[in-house]
């Protein structure tokens, strides 16, 4: 009798722990363990304007949080807040190196540096380069045929800067799709992902390891 | 249940007053660069003396019972609840306090540092504030409700556990929300943002160590005993 009760218990007790351990194992597979909770900013120049895009780590926007924009020297040039999409836009008065910082509230931060490389100039304002690249002379020789242009008709150098600034527009247009799907592949390379997961937990066993050794030897 | 109800009609009402600040604040794990030094200071200072503790009391049989809610604590900080706009995640700080008592603090150190290392999930400065505001009140937790769970009654044991993981939650978010106080967040405005955040939270881990703590009543008792042999 006492052995039937026993292994009856025996079997219950299997049966919820195979329960407990499908639970568990259910809840880390299909909860994604690519949610964690950081916050990222990114930022791509369109024109004369800087867009920003804020998210979770998990993918979530991150809306009506704080946004400061520095320059390079650690000035304050403006600060806003994201709208319901995360999104903030400026137009950048001075194009230099730009620090933008998001702030969503407690814990969260995060930056996005932006170098001044990205803000493309307008032909007609580098005319003090010296022909040292093939930007410089391809400009150098623009700007001659612009004068040369001038001299005969002031219609042409409209022509000039008129298809000069529908080439940026177009080429602005063009990239956009292109900047938001490298927004997206930043933003999922900073997920954590399953095997993060596995690999924090053989680190805790690992480390379980190396304590009950030196515990071992004490005694 | 109870619980749940309170909690939800909770939730709804504050949900309308603070629906602003609650996307914004509702978060445990501080990442770098918004606590101030003196905060950040203590709360490695804390965390030292904690793990110091923690570590001295840790029997040899114990080491892998610490492991394995090192692993949990580690795994359930990914398991998200949406609330509103954002999400809060599970801590499980209350089964470690009842199952490790100080050892609690070693154990959610290495879970955080390692959540720290592999994904940029709170911040390195800020590790000591971080295990302190988990691993005090799991400590605090074993205390209160250690003799709770070992009583006969199903009532008492249940409802201890549920307090337990309640309680957990509850202090960890008013020990998060203190430790923003000098970083330009207003105390109470912040505490009462991150409880009611967390409210949906304090209730699951209710259930859930109240489900482990029956679990293992039945499977093993001994766990639930005195973890090491000093009290």
């Amino acid at each position: 009798m006492q052995k039937d009760n026993l292994s009856d218990k025996r079997i219950a007790m299997r049966e919820v722990f195979l329960k407990l351990i499908a639970m568990v194992f259910f809840l880390t597979v299909t909860t994604s363990p690519a949610l964690a909770h950081n916050v990222n900013i990114f930022a791509y120049v369109e024109g004369d304007r800087v867009y920003t895009e804020s998210y979770f780590n998990d993918g979530k926007r991150c809306v009506h949080s704080k946004i400061d924009v520095f320059d390079s020297t650690g000035k304050q040039l403006l600060e806003g807040v994201t709208n319901n999409e995360g999104e903030f836009s400026f137009v950048a008065s001075t194009k230099t190196d730009l620090r933008i910082v998001l702030t969503a509230g407690m814990g969260h931060k995060s930056e996005y540096l932006l170098p001044a490389s990205e803000f493309s100039e307008p032909r007609e304002e580098q005319e003090g380069m010296s022909g040292g690249d093939t930007l410089g002379k391809e400009i150098t020789r623009s700007n001659i045929e612009k004068n040369r242009e001038d001299a005969t008709s002031k219609e042409n150098s409209l022509d000039v800067k008129a298809i000069q600034a529908l080439v940026a527009a177009s080429v602005d247009k063009k990239l956009e799709p292109l900047m938001k799907s490298l927004i997206r592949i930043e933003q999922s390379l900073k997920k954590p992902s399953h095997t993060d997961v596995i690999g924090g937990i053989g680190y805790i066993f690992g480390i379980v390891g190396i304590v009950m050794y030196l515990k071992n030897r004490k005694r | 249940m109870l619980r749940t109800c309170f909690g939800f009609r909770i939730l709804r009402e504050k949900n309308r007053v603070f629906g602003q600040a609650l996307d914004r604040i509702h978060r445990m794990h501080i990442s770098e660069g918004v606590l101030s030094a003196p905060v950040l200071a203590a709360g490695a200072a804390l965390t030292v003396v904690g793990l110091t503790i923690g570590l001295k009391k840790l029997d040899y049989e114990r080491i892998p019972r610490v492991g394995i809610l090192s692993a949990t604590f580690f795994v359930a900080s990914l398991i998200h609840i949406p609330i509103g706009p954002a999400s809060v995640h599970l801590i499980m700080n209350g089964l470690c306090g009842l199952l490790l008592g100080w050892a609690a603090f070693p154990a959610i150190f290495v879970a955080l540092l390692l959540q720290a290392v592999l994904f940029q999930y709170g911040g390195f400065t800020t590790l000591g504030v971080n295990t302190f505001s988990m691993a005090f009140p799991a400590v605090v937790c074993f205390y209160l409700f250690r003799h709770g769970v070992v009583h006969r009654k199903p009532l008492v044991y249940l409802g201890s556990a549920g307090l337990c993981g309640f309680f957990s939650v509850f202090s960890s978010s008013i020990l998060v929300a203190g430790s923003l106080i000098f970083s330009g967040e207003a105390f109470l405005t912040a505490a009462k943002v991150l409880v009611v955040s967390h409210a949906p939270v304090m209730c699951i881990e209710g259930g859930i160590t109240a489900f482990c703590v029956s679990f293992l009543r039945k499977v093993k008792p001994e766990l639930l005993e005195v973890p090491y042999a000093k009290g």
